[in-house]
């Protein structure tokens, strides 16, 4: 043996000879990596790299909280709440903190995809993008010569990041694009949006607020005014987190001596932070308002302080009052064929709601008496109800009367106070083009925005881009009822989804299989193209037939704005460069224009996208030249330096600082318009003074408040109690108002209006009862002896659709859908460490983990002799039914199950340990009756559905 | 010098096969890859990975489905392709492990061009070997003597210290999502077993003995 010098010596002479001969030749000369130079590597060695601080906004739930991002070489290592937003005002939950687990995922989509096998079978191989780009812009192209660029569905599914996506597919021609807020909440919104032209009313504790002070300067307030909340189905706590919205309710109580009623038919999370809990039997809000505002009516007395309910200051500033109440009253001598019971007496929402009606007396009486006051109703009840729609109506009146409408410490409408965005990126002035198509034989002209699924279809009345029968559509079809274009035809050919998961949330389950994987006569799928894109795998991509991966929130740019009470904006900024082979929203729709553009598609023009937006920064700086866009209104003003009525542009330091030009002509104060440059400057954030009362303004003259006729946005400008109605000048106005005149031309009553006796849509109050409620419609009565229970759902803000992946949350029980009935069995759990996330894996014993469970009040278990743990089956009068452990307490209401949402049964793997519980856990959505939909959006009724309980 | 023929054999060999394996774990089963097989040397490496394709349609799907249903479909994957996730106790990626890389692949001179990729990806791992394993080629036909054992102590820390702390179990995870006549079975085997060996053969060049 030779030493390894003279071995190395040898080595080193003896291949000179044997490698001289040899010299390879990579197998392809791209390569991952490059060599440096002394220098490069010298600073790449030399570099300290600190901690950088970054600003940007969540996606892991609807409250979309700003964040403040730590980023060490090039890596986000922590995630805290961002200070500067009053939205979340520094706090970060669990969740939010955990997101990391999601963008490091090892379980992201790292590449586009497209399907080999049949669709659900999960089968895929990866490809280029530009394959993928090609592979969808060829269909698209096909599809739309074949059938019109109508036959294509934009989906975008939860996050509100979606201008992109819209944009594009605006231009491609069709005005089906939508989100999930279009199957999401619409009843609720309906009462806003027609009296205010506004959508989700909250109380006034969002603190803290920028408010101008008396000697002109700008404050930050943190004063709770609040008095009584009465949450109606809400549970901002754990269902729908709003962030300063659960922070704002526990402080109203403890500095104002708020005091908080939960109205639901279980002890939420929200009702454990109340002074009182009223179970509530599902479906009957509308009930319960309607016997709030008789009372109110019948005992109002302006003389007396301890009845002096209403404001009589309210009519100043509406107009329709006496339709309304009217029409309200005309239903009071009415019997009510279900109890024999006069409509909205006491005894008859007693009757209805199950609640005593002493209670329902204090409850009107309280809200008539206590200033100031708001009466908030949710998302999953009434939002979800088939006559949510009511409620919602009602629900805005009564804040609207008693004077606590944009009242500190009272009921405002977020919608229209929030800082607008979007404006002209958005695209939407494109379905304002003019297109032809032939019907019954003869060529009409119209724009691409009449030939809309739902708005010109079914459902004329599904503003805010509702949609109405989801999964129909795609097996039936389209068909034009009004409008120009009334009697064209087209089917659904694709089905565009992006960070959503319709499979699971938007329908039955079974129902969106069903038509996702129909096949024609040929054999071929009806629906051509299914794309999926996002950063996460959910149920929904099992069906595509491309998946392309999306930079996830902390790599990409957009807006966060969520339902504050005043205006304000955040910056969704990337904190890090996309992984894999993500890309941005702007990056794949100016990929997929392009592609579109090069196939011949001459509704795309290179000046549209990509030559216009080179990059994010671009795009969002147009979406950010309508903010705030608020007119200067309210006490105190928030610019008395200004016209008041004005419209507001610009970012808050110009406008401060007087550096705007005021356009008398169309009423517009213009700053420096907002830019994400200045956002960076400011920690991502932009806020503007909030105000109240901003429908009214002093007339010095009179020497009394009047309305400014600049808000709220309605036709009128005033609050709206009519909606169809004839202005002085002959105009015919109001919200509903384009819509009857739609069904007037067409002589066509909608299916949903025909479905409850209405020929158009009402000029002011209306009710209808719920088509499958037993206890309140005489038609669904039978169903009462077999399906003797009411299910209802709600979220669960920590084990919701898309985050399931960070495991560790699954051990955090709430209320009695999430509940450790696990069986035993080991998965992969993070620690939070100083250091970091840790990960390892344990074996959890029956017990120790949180699963969906099946909530069902102990008397009603004791009758069928189920007990917390028991396998039961819950059966809907269609037969469909789900599988799960009980979960057994007093706190539900009897007569009631309650499953949470889309968090059990899911079966697509790679969402962490819920894949491993799926065959025990239900899927609420499953119980859903498809032709259960609200008659007048078509919005699905989710929830309020007779079911039976069986013990397995 | 018999001895000292074979191990400049194995040189050879092996940069031949660590192009191979860094380009089918960055570019999957393309064609191109497939055929640089045959190109290389005969060896027992190799020929059941060749005798494992004889069972595919290469003109077909087969072996790229194969491929996304094991590294890329979050529904179906087995075998995560990033050290992170074997070695850092988060699991996550972009760890502290890729960082430590970048900074190890600094030192030696390269930095990651491809974005789309991370420094602790098998195939960027496999390409730092491929290319010191070719400039170890290039230094014997210099006969640098001195940096040659410099390199060789360099490639032999990186399998030991860092490869062969996850890779089995990469591989083990390979073979968890593949048949027993597949080709990534075989190609899970092969890394292991290659990589193994090199060490050894590694270690063998710088044995006092
Ligand atoms: S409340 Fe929602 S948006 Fe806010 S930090 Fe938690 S998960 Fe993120």
């Amino acid at each position: 043996m030779v030493s390894r010098r003279t071995f190395l010596k040898g080595l080193a002479l003896a291949g000179l000879g044997a490698v001289a001969a040899y010299s390879y030749k990579p197998i392809i000369d791209k390569f991952a990596l490059r060599e440096i130079g002394e220098e490069e590597r010298k600073s790449l060695l030399e570099a300290k790299d600190g901690v950088q601080v970054k600003y940007t906004a969540d996606v892991m739930c609807p409250s979309e909280c700003a964040l403040e991002v730590w980023v060490k070489d090039g890596r986000a290592i922590r995630i805290y709440g961002n200070y500067a937003s009053p939205h979340n005002y520094g706090a970060v939950c669990g969740k939010g903190a955990a997101g990391l687990g999601l963008v490091y995922s090892p379980y992201r989509i790292k590449k586009p995809m497209i399907r080999v096998g049949e669709r659900g079978e999960g089968k895929f191989k990866e490809v280029s993008w530009e394959e993928a780009i090609d592979y969808i812009a060829r269909k698209l192209v096909e599809i739309k010569k074949k059938y019109g660029p109508e036959s294509v569905i934009m989906d975008t599914g939860d996050v509100t990041d979606r201008d992109q996506y819209w944009r594009l597919f605006f231009a491609f021609g069709t005005p089906n694009c939508v989100e999930h807020g279009s199957i999401c909440d619409t009843p609720r919104r309906h009462g806003p949006k027609l009296m205010l032209n506004g959508k989700r009313i909250e109380p006034d504790i969002m603190v803290p607020r920028l408010v101008r002070q008396p000697d002109g300067s700008l404050a930050w307030d943190f004063t709770q005014k609040a008095r009584l909340i009465i949450y109606v189905g809400w549970n901002p706590f754990l269902a729908t987190r709003i962030a300063w919205e659960s922070r704002g309710t526990v402080a109203a109580k403890v500095e104002n001596g708020c005091k908080v009623i939960v109205v639901d038919p279980s002890f939420s999370n929200t009702a454990t932070h109340a002074d009182e809990w009223i179970p509530i039997r599902p479906g009957t809000d509308a009930d319960l308002f309607a016997a709030m505002l008789r009372y109110i009516l019948e005992n109002d007395d302006p003389k007396d302080p301890a009845r002096r309910y209403i404001d009589w200051e309210f009519k100043k500033y509406s107009i329709g009052w006496e339709d309304f109440e009217k029409a309200f009253r005309e239903w009071w001598d009415k019997v009510d064929p279900v109890n024999g019971l006069k409509y909205f007496t006491l005894e008859w929402a007693e009757n209805r709601t199950g609640i005593p009606k002493e209670k329902i007396r204090e409850l009107a009486h309280l809200f008539g008496i206590t200033k100031p006051a708001a009466l908030i109703w949710g998302m999953q009840a009434p939002g979800h109800h088939y006559n949510g729609y009511c409620a919602s109506i009602l629900g805005t009146v009564l804040n609207i009367i008693t004077g606590n409408f944009d009242a500190p410490g009272g009921a405002i409408d977020t919608e229209i106070t929030k800082s607008s965005k979007g404006g002209t990126a958005t695209g939407r002035w494109m379905l304002g083009r003019k297109v032809k198509r032939i019907v019954n034989g003869k060529e009409v002209e119209g724009t691409v925005a009449q030939l809309h699924m739902d708005h010109y279809g079914d459902w004329p009345a599904a503003w805010d881009d509702v949609v109405g029968d989801y999964p129909r559509r795609f097996r039936e079809g389209v068909t034009i009822r009004y409008g120009p274009f009334r009697g064209h035809k087209y089917p659904i050919k694709a089905y565009i989804l992006r960070t959503g998961n319709s499979v699971i949330t938007a329908g039955a389950p079974w129902d969106w299989i069903d038509a996702l994987t129909a096949k024609d006569e040929r054999g071929e799928y009806k629906v051509e193209l299914v794309v999926y894109i996002d950063t996460i795998f959910l149920e929904s991509a099992l069906y595509a037939d491309v998946v392309l991966p999306e930079a996830s929130y902390l790599e990409r740019m957009s807006l966060s704005d969520i339902y504050p009470t005043y205006p304000m904006i955040f910056l969704r900024d990337p904190v890090i460069e996309p992984l894999h082979e993500s890309k941005k929203p702007t990056e794949i729709m100016n990929m997929l224009a392009k592609r579109l553009y090069e196939l011949g598609d001459t509704d795309i023009k290179p000046e549209d996208f990509w030559e216009k937006y080179k990059t994010e920064e671009d795009f969002v700086n147009e979406m950010l030249a309508v903010a705030p866009g608020r007119p200067n209104t309210g006490q105190p003003l928030p610019y008395p330096q200004y016209p008041e009525g004005y419209t507001i542009l610009g970012d808050p330091e110009s406008l401060e600082k007087g550096e705007v030009t005021i356009d008398h002509e169309k009423k517009v104060i213009r700053g420096r318009l907002l830019t994400v440059k200045w956002l960076r400057e400011h920690k991502g954030v932009a806020v503007w003074p909030m105000s109240w009362y901003r429908y009214r303004r002093w007339d010095p003259e009179k020497k009394e408040w009047v309305p400014n006729k600049a808000w709220p946005p309605t036709p009128s400008r005033m609050i709206e109690l009519v909606w169809d109605y004839t202005t002085p000048d002959g105009k015919r106005q109001g919200l509903y108002a384009p819509h009857n005149i739609k069904i007037e031309e067409a002589g066509d009553i909608p299916r949903g209006l025909q479905e409850i006796g209405f020929t158009k849509f009402p000029r002011t109050f209306y009710w209808f009862e719920q088509k499958y409620n037993p206890y309140t419609n005489p038609k669904a009565a039978r169903l009462k002896t077999e399906y003797p229970f009411m299910f209802i759902s709600g979220r669960v803000h920590h084990a919701m659709s898309g985050t399931q992946m960070v495991a560790s949350l699954g051990q955090c029980p709430s209320e009695g859908t999430w509940q450790p009935l696990n069986k035993e069995f080991e998965t992969e759990i993070e620690d939070y460490t100083p250091e970091g996330i840790r990960i390892r894996k344990k074996k959890f014993r029956e017990g120790e983990w949180c699963i969906a469970t099946i909530w069902m009040n102990s008397e009603d278990a004791a009758k069928l002799g189920i007990k917390t743990g028991d396998l039961i089956r819950v059966v809907n009068p269609l037969g469909k039914h789900v599988v799960g452990r009980a979960y057994v307490s007093e706190g539900i209401r009897p007569g009631v199950v309650k499953i949470p949402f889309a968090t059990g049964g899911r079966f697509s793997p790679g969402l962490g340990p819920a894949y491993l519980h799926k065959d025990y856990t239900p899927l609420d959505n499953t119980l859903f009756i498809p032709d259960y939909l609200s008659p007048i959006m078509g919005q699905p009724a989710f929830t309020a559905i007779p079911v039976k309980v069986e013990k397995l | 010098m018999k001895e000292v023929q074979e191990i400049v054999g194995w040189f050879v060999l092996r940069a031949a096969i660590y192009d191979f394996l860094r380009s089918i774990f960055i570019l999957g089963p393309k064609p191109g890859v497939l055929t640089a097989l045959y190109r290389i040397p005969a060896n027992p490496y190799t020929q059941t990975l060749s005798e494992s394709l004889l069972k595919y349609d290469v003109a077909g799907d087969d072996l790229l489905v194969e491929h996304t249903q094991i590294f890329t479909n979050p529904a179906t994957m087995t075998a995560v392709p990033y050290a992170s996730y074997y070695l850092s106790p988060s699991k996550l990626l972009a760890s502290e492990v890729t960082i430590s890389l970048r900074k190890l692949y600094a030192e030696l001179g390269y930095t990651l061009q491809d974005k789309t990729l991370l420094e602790d990806h098998v195939g960027v791992e496999l390409e730092v070997m491929y290319r010191l394993a070719a400039k170890t080629l290039d230094t014997l036909k210099e006969g640098k003597e001195k940096e040659l054992e410099e390199l060789i102590r360099k490639q032999l820390y990186f399998i030991k210290d860092h490869m062969l702390k996850w890779i089995p179990q990469f591989c083990s995870d390979i073979k968890k999502g593949a048949s027993k006549d597949s080709f990534y079975y075989k190609l899970a085997i092969m890394l292991e077993t290659f990589l193994a060996d090199d060490a050894k053969m590694l270690e063998l060049v710088l044995s006092e003995e």
